[in-house]
């Protein structure tokens, strides 16, 4: 037998493992533990050549040094065939390793000890991998509340390596953990290799170790509630009232601190304005920059929102009843109670949710959801439904409301119909089937949300920071140059005003605002991005969109929230005093004087919003997963073809109805 | 795959009601289906109780320990899982 000796003696002078791999089932709690360890100190990245999201965290167990922590993704085998076991098989043998991190030195086996048994399998198959390792036994305080105990040291003696009971949850046991986790050990004995044997194995180790009540209790709150969760029809019905609560919380909430966020950037960009003087520095800094990222950042407190009470609901259990009911659902359309996870998620970002279709185990139920995950609306689309709605109806938030409930509904519509099409036509055959565990009703974490929250937020304001802010800055110097000579009208317009008696300084502040205001229209119709929509608005025109508005439009292809930050740059000209981004837009005038944002001009908007494919990340994420550059163009063409189209409908008929 | 007793009783999982017990004795299962469903722990011998009949169906895993672990299971799998009913 090999001995443990791959670790010094004296434990002061240990020197903890520099990168730890963390595995497990799903639904043992693992991200509950890596968050109580890694609290803040944590980023999401992905593995090499995959989309599968990797998280990795630091935590200090010894001094000031920091061990890695690599959270793998949850499974329920490490010798199945798809992708998420190859995957940690691949990190644990150290041939694929998320950047900034080592390869593993050390493995952490979290089990659940309501169910030993089948968490004993995987445990039994990554220790036969003999590298030091580590087994937490988690979830001990629930156990413990239904009766079941779980001897530690025979569970340690069996398993030839360190074992401890903890509760993530409480942070019950984790003095003990971060101690163990200094000292993981090669395995002293060796699991059997088939998998009736180790099943076995994990039936005879768990009657040495384990003991429980006689009678197998029901859970009767779980039975109550899954009877009214998993019913064909309350269910779906929850499901709806629980999405829409979900909605509704975001929409009242979120709006405070967006006020905010706007007040805060319009103070800023007023005060870079009165601080610097007049030239090409302040013009990038304040229409540019500030302008830019505080039409992008206002967004935040919506998303957020989200992902904080998706954290929760997940966190209670009831999505896993969520995918279980829309399984049913999704079915007629060619989709699976699989892909509600990544359909959802795309109302985040269709990154994710495109990246998390991998879950989907049937190839033709995973093409499919990749192909109409960005129907669903991802929050980039949040800023341009919130403009649009507003726009529509002023001060009428509960019309509002249903407007921006109609978008998502439609963005849904248009993906479960095109995965209809999709699999009558390119992806005809059956689809696999569902297996789907439906973990036990707990409270919800507050801490695991808000680690979440805090992560995406991040994530978010990097983006805000980095590629929005640089979209901002070419955007701002396409519409700003080449520099032109201002139109005849607006030099007469300030020869008049200057010739006005300086008692009368009313009028004349009025005729130069009104140069002001022509000017701006001039240098932007022929500024490098004025000359680019010009030459495609014909295209767009009979959607409705002028040039700045098929200006907006392109420019959404690097990510749609900065169609938003593009019209605020845009028409931010006109907007002379201070107010903020929203009541810059609605005043948006053509060269014509008649407003940029008409009735049928903004429904036809909003519907090619919805549906139309303009991310480019997007569309090399559907290439990569899908496994093919044709995908990718299918995507598009479908997408945008069937956004023309709608849209073309939209605002034809609004017209046809005398709707300007 | 499986196991001891292969019994004439063996029935499919979607034939027993509601509450109704059964052992896992056997399955038609293709084998990758049958692999991610015995790692979730449906396996040769595992006692199983439906809790919710239908399309798709909820089924109880016991584990010896007291616990119960619920998958939610299509018919499509459901009806291939064979079972030997236990009252």
């Amino acid at each position: 037998m090999d001995a443990p000796v791959t670790q010094p003696a004296d434990p002061d002078t240990l020197a903890p493992p520099s990168s730890i791999a963390l595995l497990g089932n799903p639904n043992v709690g693992k991200t509950t533990l890596f968050n109580r360890l890694c609290a803040l100190r944590q980023k999401t990245s992905n593995f090499p050549g995959t989309t599968q999201e990797a998280r990795l965290g630091w935590v200090a167990l010894a001094g000031d040094t920091e061990t890695c922590l690599i959270d793998l993704p949850g499974v329920y085998s490490l010798e199945l065939d798809l992708s998420e076991s190859k995957l940690c098989r691949r990190v644990l043998d150290g041939t694929t390793i998320p950047p900034g991190a080592a390869p593993p030195d050390a493995q952490v086996i979290v089990v659940d000890a309501a169910n030993l048994i089948r968490n004993l399998v995987i445990a039994g198959q990554a220790l036969r991998r003999r590298m030091p390792s580590l087994v937490v036994v988690n979830m001990i305080d629930s156990a413990r509340r239904r009766g079941v105990h779980v001897d530690a040291p025979a569970l340690s003696e069996c398993l030839g390596v360190p074992v401890v009971l903890v509760s993530a949850r409480s942070g019950e046991g984790f003095n003990a953990l971060r101690a163990a986790m200094l000292r993981p050990e090669i395995p002293s004995r060796t699991p059997p290799e088939s998998l009736d044997e180790l099943e076995r194995w994990a039936d005879e180790v768990y009657a040495l170790v384990g003991s429980a009540p006689e009678s197998s209790r029901r859970d009767r709150l779980t039975d109550r509630l899954d009877r009214a969760f998993t019913h064909p029809v309350l269910g779906v019905g929850l499901f709806a009232l629980i999405m829409t609560g979900l909605f509704w919380v975001i929409f009242r909430l979120a709006a405070y601190p967006m006020d905010w966020i706007d007040m805060i950037f319009a103070t800023l960009g007023g005060a870079a304005e009165s601080l610097l003087p007049a030239g090409i520095l302040r013009d990038l800094l304040v229409d540019g920059v500030i302008a830019g990222v505080g039409a992008t950042l206002i967004f935040l407190p919506q998303i957020c929102l989200l992902f904080f009470l998706i954290s929760l609901l997940e966190d209670t259990g009831y999505l896993a009843r969520a995918a279980f009911v829309i399984d049913r659902l999704l079915r007629p359309f060619g989709l699976s109670g699989h892909a509600f996870v990544p359909l959802l998620s795309s109302h985040a970002c269709a990154l994710p949710g495109i990246m998390a279709a991998r879950a989907v185990p049937d190839r033709r139920d995973r093409l499919a959801t990749i192909l109409v995950a960005p129907f669903m609306s991802c929050t980039a689309r949040i800023p341009v439904y919130v403009l649009l709605t507003t726009l529509l109806f002023p001060e009428r938030p509960a019309m509002q409301a249903v407007a921006f409930t109609g978008c998502y509904a439609l963005g849904i519509l248009a993906g479960l119909i095109s995965s209809l099409v999709a699999r009558r036509t390119i992806l005809r055959g059956a689809s696999r089937p569902m297996a789907l565990e439906l973990p036990t009703y707990r409270a919800p974490s507050l801490r695991t949300a808000l680690l979440t929250t805090y992560d995406r937020a991040k994530v978010f304001v990097r983006k805000a920071g980095t590629m929005i802010l640089a979209i901002s800055i070419v955007l701002w110097w396409m519409g700003e140059y080449p520099h032109t000579e201002p139109p005849q009208q607006s030099i007469e317009l300030r020869e008049q005003a200057s010739a006005i008696d300086p008692a009368e300084a009313g009028a004349a502040l009025e005729l130069t605002d009104e140069a002001d205001r022509l000017e701006a229209r001039h240098s932007a119709r022929y500024s490098f991005l004025g000359r680019l929509g010009e030459g495609l608005s014909p295209v767009f025109a009979p959607l409705g969109y002028d040039r700045q508005l098929t200006i907006g439009v392109l420019a959404s292809f690097a990510a749609r929230e900065v169609f938003v930050t593009t019209m605020a740059v845009q028409v931010v000209g006109t907007d002379d005093d201070g107010e903020g981004v929203f009541d810059a837009l609605k005043g948006a005038r053509r060269d014509d004087g008649s407003p940029v944002f008409t009735a049928s001009t903004s429904w036809s908007l909003l519907v090619y919003y919805v549906l139309a494919m303009q991310c480019l990340p997007t569309l090399v994420v559907t290439a990569r997963e899908a496994g093919g550059a044709r995908w990718a163009f299918l995507q598009l063409a479908w997408m945008c073809g069937l956004a023309y189209i709608l849209a073309l409908i939209v605002r034809q008929t609004l017209l046809a109805m005398g709707v300007a | 795959m499986v196991s001891q007793t292969v019994t004439d009783d063996r029935v499919s999982l979607t034939q027993l009601p509601r509450g109704g017990r059964g052992r896992v004795s056997g399955s038609t299962l293709d084998p990758k289906d049958a692999q991610i469903l015995r790692a979730m722990g449906i396996r040769p011998d595992a006692q199983l109780e439906i809790c919710r009949m239908g399309e798709p169906c909820i089924v109880c895993v016991q584990g010896s320990n007291g616990s119960t672990c619920r998958i939610g299971l299509s018919r499509r799998l459901a009806e291939r899982v064979l079972v030997s009913p236990s009252g």
